[in-house]
């Protein structure tokens, strides 16, 4: 995996690619026509990757991997990564031989 | 199987940053290198490598399981970790199944081939390791 940007790589490919916003949710790319804005709040970046706003936790992927509020709105990094998990994760049930 | 749509949809993780292999052997598998985990506060790895089998007909047949590297600190602390599924070896290197199944029960959206994929499983795998018992 290539390593998770600094700051200064984020500013970088903010110069580099200011005419396209876009973020990364769980290692996966997403820009303006996904739903990407300046301004998100973490129920935003949690729809981009389909978990429910109740059931997300929304996590800075890059430097001090602070936990963002569902409500808290953020203004967005061009080039900025994000994780989000679930509340909810279970063993679920086997069906069949995989 | 369709290897063209399984590469397809490890480029877009590709893209991202992330280091995926699609590797061939007597059970077909994805490997996600160095997902993070949560587990620094409890010391365990903050991050690992995970297995990730190709269904047999696949995309008709669900993604299911996932594994740790055997011997993984990780593995009686995530969902179904201790309920082993079985091992495989791939490039020499031996993994544990766990059972957890994110699209029955395991708290994710049922299976829809029609949107979800490897690229979307990343998405379960990270979820997982952040739920450590």
């Amino acid at each position: 995996m290539a390593k998770q940007p600094s700051d200064s790589d984020i500013s970088t490919e903010t110069a580099a690619s200011s005419e396209r916003l876009h973020i990364f949710v769980n290692r996966r790319k997403f820009d303006e026509g996904d739903g990407v804005r300046h301004r998100m709040a973490g129920r935003d970046i949690a729809r981009l990757v389909d978990v429910p706003p109740e059931n997300a936790v929304v996590r800075l992927d890059s430097g001090d991997k602070r936990e963002i509020g569902i409500d808290e709105e953020i203004s967005v990094k061009n080039g900025q990564h994000f994780l989000v998990t679930r509340r909810v994760v279970e063993a679920g049930n086997v069906t069949r031989a995989n | 199987m369709s290897r063209e749509r399984i590469e397809r949809e490890l480029e877009v993780l590709r893209a991202g940053g992330q280091k995926v292999d699609y590797l061939v052997g007597a059970r077909d598998a994805i490997v996600y290198h160095r997902l993070p985990t949560d587990g620094a506060a409890l010391g365990l790895p903050r991050e690992t490598d995970v297995v990730v089998p190709v269904p047999s007909g696949y995309p008709a047949a669900m993604i299911d399981l996932a594994g740790l590297p055997v011997g993984s600190p990780l593995l009686c602390r995530v969902r179904g970790g201790t309920n082993s599924q079985g091992l495989i070896e791939l490039d020499g290197r031996q993994w544990q199944l766990a059972s957890y199944h994110p699209h029955n029960g395991g708290g994710g959206p049922p299976w829809d081939q029609t949107r979800h994929g490897f690229h979307t499983y990343i998405d379960h795998l990270i979820a997982w390791l952040h739920r450590l018992n």
